[in-house]
């Protein structure tokens, strides 16, 4: 790779990432409305307050991996008292593909399971302090459909105590993929189970850790600073016994009942063009363990309204009967002209008639401009309506030409003008001022009594521009100064 | 004999993040302004969006207000603040799932025609990049990170760092050289 093209992509990411005036001005001013500060060691960020009573039960309610029954997490202002790890006495952990001994007087500290469209997330600690992976499931509605929320993990581990951790968190929207095994500098191979392994557990160290050959797993261990080297002994015993079992995490098998139209998602669509990047085939992601998901499919419908998809027009097929248990898959069809141009796949299992499992597991579809506009495809598409809540034309909206480059732009058409969302800025040679995406309603602006999808369109006596507001978000949409098309 | 103070170094953040901690907004405001034409810009690159840009800049306001307590280090807030940008960014990204084309290099007719063009291939290249190329490649070339640094901000070894620029950046060159045939 020669210099000239570092120094091209060095010039074009500044071109790229070039922050306009208004909007960091826009942002710097969120700063003065921030919500008091809650106080405490840590705090898990949830973006909508009422989230965290949700999350709270959810985590409260999660499904125990193994058959240890797990102790309550101490908190961090209470640790527990250190226990002596020289005991000989083993406990037995197992889990869900897997299974080791650990001295019988550390506790399981914590359990955790979560499988979506991102991956998935699963922690298992051992030892005599405590461990929080971070992670927090959303559930819907919300605005992240199979959402998870990840801070960095937290180690509590007193002084002569130890805690060793098995977790796998999604990776920045992902899984980090371990294809191969590369022992880096500091890392040693060794082997856990048979498995190739790289490891650092050099005894000076509070921190030792093990990566697994074609597994995005880890193993880690830390260690306070008395006691370290028993404790070491003690964790190097654990990972001896380790021991993978069948069907195990790394290595998963295809769900006993899923249906063959379940594979192969992008081969069943008949896309003129592109398909959209959402998701992976079914397989890939496991299906809910239970414990989390949703009670029906449905749920999952409605919160799907910020990606490119048909808000309306989803078809179940085949009309599988989820409600008896009898089928732990379902599929949601939406078809234009009688073809096929996008299918949700949902798994879960349903018990009892409703206390079900349900999260998206497979995602398809072709881009938004092959679905029909007048069925509402999309968020920006979707019609508006007035204050008595009927469909009107005094308003309309829909999204820019894929084929001339512009659907990253939404025109919308009110009192004869054209107003533009352009976040990319196209026509910015054309608009009465920049797009703002989070600004201020000024004060002379008025509700228009239109609104679609939640939207609330507002105006002022200046015709330049119109709000958009939607929640607490408040758009600035500029009016276009003169009328232009794509051929 | 006094000590001459290094006109260069920069004051310790340590009082702004102490008063921000208090719930002081004027001094949290202080310690990110300097921060934010870099952390927009960057999460415009990893949403391709300015609309989630914006979003994941005022994600990571509230979770590095919210996790103050969380910094260890006064004087690297800086890196800290970067972190939960970049967290927030690639948790959008990955939500959206989908490419949105970023097409700024809409040819300036005054521009010369060749760069415009360069430009555009690359912007099309870099889209096509999955979401750790593309931030390996915003940490280190955009941001201008060292090796170690970024290291740090993935919570990887640095000879990984390396490797992952470089195939990155072949993985751009083959895009681009693809882009430049079609």
């Amino acid at each position: 790779v020669s210099d000239d093209f570092e120094d091209l992509l060095r010039r074009w990411l500044r071109e790229r990432g070039r922050a306009d005036r208004d909007e960091l001005a826009a942002l710097a001013g969120r700063v003065a409305v921030l919500p008091p500060r809650r106080s405490g060691p840590r705090r898990p960020l949830l973006l909508v307050a009422t989230f965290v009573v949700l999350v709270v039960a959810l985590v409260a309610a999660l499904p125990r991996l193994g058959q240890t029954v797990a102790e309550p997490s101490p908190s961090p202002s209470a640790p527990v008292a250190e226990p002596s790890p020289t005991t000989a006495a083993l406990a037995t952990y197992q889990g869900t593909g897997f299974s080791f001994d650990y001295p019988a007087d550390w506790r399981v500290i914590s359990e955790y399971r979560h499988e979506d469209l991102h991956g998935q997330t699963v922690a298992v600690a051992v030892g005599t302090g405590s461990f929080d992976l971070g992670c927090f499931v959303i559930p819907p509605p919300s605005d992240t459909p199979g959402g998870i929320e990840c801070r960095e993990p937290v180690w509590e581990v007193p002084d002569g105590g130890v805690v060793l951790a098995y977790y796998v968190r999604p990776y920045l929207g992902g899984v980090l993929p371990s294809p191969t095994l590369l022992v880096e500098p500091g890392e040693e191979a060794t082997l856990v189970d048979g498995r190739a392994a790289a490891a650092t557990t050099d005894p000076a160290s509070l921190v030792w850790r093990w990566r697994l050959e074609n597994l995005p797993w880890v193993i880690e261990a830390r260690f306070g600073p008395e006691n370290r080297k028993v404790n070491q002994a003690a964790v190097l015993d654990v990972i001896a016994s380790w021991r993978w079992t069948p069907g195990d995490d790394a290595t998963p098998a295809p769900a006993p009942t899923r249906p063959p139209w379940a594979a192969d998602l992008e081969g069943a669509l008949e896309c003129d063009g592109p398909i959209q990047d959402i998701g992976g085939e079914v397989g890939s992601i496991l299906p809910p363990l239970g414990g989390f998901g949703t009670a029906s499919p449905y749920p999952w419908l409605e919160v799907i309204d910020d990606i490119e998809l048909p808000l309306t027009g989803w078809v179940e097929d085949p009309d599988v009967p989820w409600e008896t248990g009898q089928s732990g898959y379902v599929r949601f069809v939406n078809e234009v002209d009688g073809r096929l141009k996008a299918t949700i796949v949902m798994a879960g299992h349903s018990v009892d008639g409703g206390q079900g499992h349900w999260s998206i597991v497979g995602y398809r579809a072709c881009t938004a401009d092959e679905f029909d506009p007048l069925r509402g495809i999309t968020s920006d598409d979707a019609p508006w309506r007035d204050e008595s809540g009927q469909v009107t034309d005094r308003v309309r909206a829909h999204v820019g030409p894929a084929h001339c480059g512009w659907e990253s732009t939404t025109w919308l058409r009110f009192e004869g003008r054209l107003y533009l969302r352009d976040p990319l800025g196209l026509f910015a040679d054309v608009e009465a001022g920049p797009y703002l995406p989070a600004t201020e309603l000024p004060a002379d602006a008025a509700f228009t009594g239109f609104s679609s999808l939640g939207r609330e369109l507002f105006a002022t006596p200046d015709p330049s521009f119109v709000w958009v507001r939607t929640g607490v978000r408040v758009e600035r949409w500029p009016r276009a100064t003169e009328e232009f098309g794509c051929a | 004999m006094e000590a001459v103070l290094d006109s260069t170094a920069r004051p310790t953040a340590a009082p702004l993040v102490e008063a921000a901690r208090r719930g002081d907004r004027d001094a949290f405001g202080a310690l990110v302004e300097p921060e934010l034409p870099f952390a927009l810009g960057a999460a415009r690159i990893l949403t391709r969006s300015s609309a989630d840009a914006a979003d994941a800049v005022q994600e990571a306001l509230l979770s590095a207000w919210h996790g103050l307590d969380q910094l260890r280090d006064p004087d690297a807030f800086g890196a800290w603040f970067r972190r939960h940008v970049v967290r927030a960014a690639m948790r959008i990204a990955g939500r959206r799932g989908r490419v949105v084309e970023l097409d700024l290099a809409t040819p300036d007719p005054t521009a010369d025609v060749d760069r415009a063009l360069e430009r555009r291939t690359l912007a099309r290249a870099f889209d096509r990049l999955d979401t750790d190329d593309r931030l390996v490649l915003t940490l280190h070339h955009y941001w201008g990170l060292p090796v170690a640094e970024t290291a740090h901000h993935l919570g990887i070894p640095e000879g990984t760092v390396k490797s992952r620029v470089h195939y990155a950046m072949q993985r751009l060159r083959a895009a681009y050289d693809a882009e430049e045939r079609s």
